[in-house]
């Protein structure tokens, strides 16, 4: 098995070489859009494509909606699930008073301050994709609801432990951040606890501020397409 | 376990605490005490739902005997702990002697209140001390300052510490001034349950590993298949008030006896007879090999009859614990080492 992956968005191999190194944990900073969500379906289901698990960690949506827009994009996400490649971490839905029960492929967390229960359901899905491959693919989706609920200094305290879980578990992925939702002082705080930094505008303009890897291309535009982004 | 007046369930971040308070809350109330429950990081009844799925029936107690706190609710409707220390002080009073206060998680209140949260916690814990009560609370060390750390950990009469080394899960706690260290696993449903230690003892052909195994214990038995070393040994004997499970691997097939017990090995003894300088070189590729699956290794020099210095330094494995196991004996040496990791 491979130590990096291909990123798997059409054009982005540009951005992020062709392949890239696993044990990185990027941030993405973003306007809040429902883009955001397609970006990190479709890299955690390039993956999947590729035999790589994911794990997707929503705060802000429940994961029966969000597999619904994967497959909108004709994404199917439920044979992954089965064969336990596929992974959600839903801190959702119990916080917005759902009943929901976890399933195979679902753990439900309390809410956004569970921070504990949070990382148990990230330890224990790291152990279960330790069996099924070398590395696999993370979103988490967004550090700005949990700067909601909690101090800036908690959530630095959870990344610090849980960016260096991911990290020596061979993850790989994105925590997304809400642009101009966080003064600077927490941008700057949390782009130290990462590998790298990509910034997104509302016109879907890309832009690297650092990447652990070397990059020809620095600035460009995602398009969004019926078969998912395109980058140019 | 000690279950006393205070205490603390300190889990590194990634292990599961919750469960310990689980089965101390329905050991408590199955006694047909009184508890309350005070949930900080979750709607209250999502932890009751929890515990259900651990095997844990506390919701036919509620109400009658188990009184939840919501303060989660509290904490997102930004309440302070002034009206968390108020309820659990109302309820402590109507419950009297012998009740149980359990916190699921305090490390939500030291993220959001800081010092000011220990200092109150500590504070409650003397009023439901006072009032004949047992207070206990899961915590995790995310990375506190260590002033904050140090004043948790002094306010405390008992803590119990929740680890992981090699994948597997320990819970520490002091006995008679010396920790004693236990490995356990959580399982849903089945909550959670004390593991023995599995040792596995491997080493080249004829290395003594079966008689090692037998001079252990007098009900250990062989699995033999096709020849006479091809088989596992299995023994159950005690040691230091613990049990443990002792598994002899063939010497020239050890690696699906390893896989097949994974991660659930404590440790493991490599044989090696010092007699037969021919076999040192396998041996070293065993332990080699053994460690760099990640386990932990000890070699048992067996027959010296030459100095040890001088076996030792044939064997050429500087690095990993070499303790002599003449005729069996020096177990206790073996072991401590092994269950020293």
């Amino acid at each position: 098995m491979s130590e990096s992956i291909r990123i798997g968005i059409k054009g982005l191999e540009s951005v992020f070489t062709k392949s890239f190194p696993v044990g990185n944990c990027l941030l993405l900073i973003s306007p809040p859009m429902s883009e955001l969500s397609i970006f990190g379906l479709e890299y955690i289901y390039d993956g999947l494509r590729r035999g790589e698990p994911g794990v997707y960690i929503t705060l802000d949506d429940s994961p029966e909606s969000l597999r619904l827009k994967a497959l909108k994009f004709g994404w199917p996400l439920m044979n992954a699930e089965a064969r336990g490649l596929m992974k959600w971490l839903d801190v959702y839905s119990i916080h917005a008073n759902r009943d929901v029960k976890n399933t195979e492929s679902i753990l439900r967390i309390g809410g956004p301050l569970a921070l504990t229960d949070l990382s148990i359901a990230i330890s224990q899905i790291q152990s279960g994709f330790r069996r099924k491959s070398n590395s696999y693919r993370f979103f988490f989706d967004s550090l700005s609801t949990l700067l909601l609920y909690n101090s800036p200094n908690t959530v630095y305290r959870f990344l610090q432990v849980i960016t260096s879980k991911l990290k020596m578990s061979n993850g790989v992925g994105f925590f997304t951040l809400g642009k101009g939702m966080h003064d600077e002082k927490i941008n700057m705080t949390i782009r130290h606890l990462m590998d790298g930094t990509v910034s997104l505008n509302e016109d879907l303009e890309l832009s690297v501020i650092s990447l652990p890897v070397a990059s020809d291309t620095r600035f460009g535009r995602l398009n969004l397409t019926r078969k998912g982004f395109v980058f140019s | 376990m000690p279950f006393s007046d205070s205490m603390l369930l300190w889990a590194s971040p990634g292990l599961e605490s919750e469960p310990f308070i689980m089965e101390l809350l329905e050991t408590h109330l199955k006694k047909g005490l009184k508890a309350v429950l005070c949930v900080t990081d979750k709607p209250s009844q999502a932890f009751i739902e929890q515990a259900e799925n651990y095997g844990y029936k506390l919701s036919k107690h509620l109400g009658k005997s188990l009184f939840l706190i919501n303060f989660y609710e509290k904490l997102i409707n930004n309440e302070g702990l002034e009206s968390l220390k108020r309820l659990v002080k109302k309820k402590i009073k109507v419950l009297g002697n012998d009740s149980l206060v359990c916190f699921n998680n305090i490390s939500t209140l030291i993220n959001l209140f800081g010092f000011k949260a220990v200092s109150e916690l500590i504070f409650l814990k003397k009023f439901v001390n006072e009032q004949g009560g047992r207070f206990i609370c899961s915590f995790t060390e995310w990375p506190y300052t260590s002033d904050l750390l140090i004043k948790l950990r002094k306010s405390f009469d008992n803590r119990v510490y929740l680890n992981t080394v090699n994948e597997q899960k320990y819970y520490s706690f002091k006995k008679n001034g010396s920790f004693t260290h236990l490995l356990f696993d959580v399982n849903k449903p089945g909550g959670v349950t004390s593991l023995k230690p599995r040792l596995v003892v491997i080493g080249p052909k004829g290395s003594g590993k079966t008689s090692f195994i037998k001079a252990l214990s007098d009900c250990s038995a062989s699995i033999d298949y096709l020849s006479n070393d091809f088989g596992i040994d299995h023994a159950e004997f005690k040691y230091k008030d613990r049990v443990i499970d002792l598994f002899g691997a063939p010497g020239d097939d050890y690696e699906p006896v390893i896989e097949l017990l994974g991660s659930s090995v404590s440790g493991v003894l490599v044989m090696i007879d010092s007699s037969r300088p021919e076999t040192f070189s396998k041996a070293r590729r065993i332990v080699e090999s053994v460690r760099e699956r990640g386990f932990n290794v000890v070699v048992g020099l067996n027959r010296v009859k030459t100095g040890v210095n001088d076996v030792k330094k044939k064997v050429g494995l500087n690095s990993v614990p070499l303790i002599v196991s003449e005729k069996g004996s020096n177990h206790d040496e073996i072991f401590s080492k092994l269950l020293s990791y």
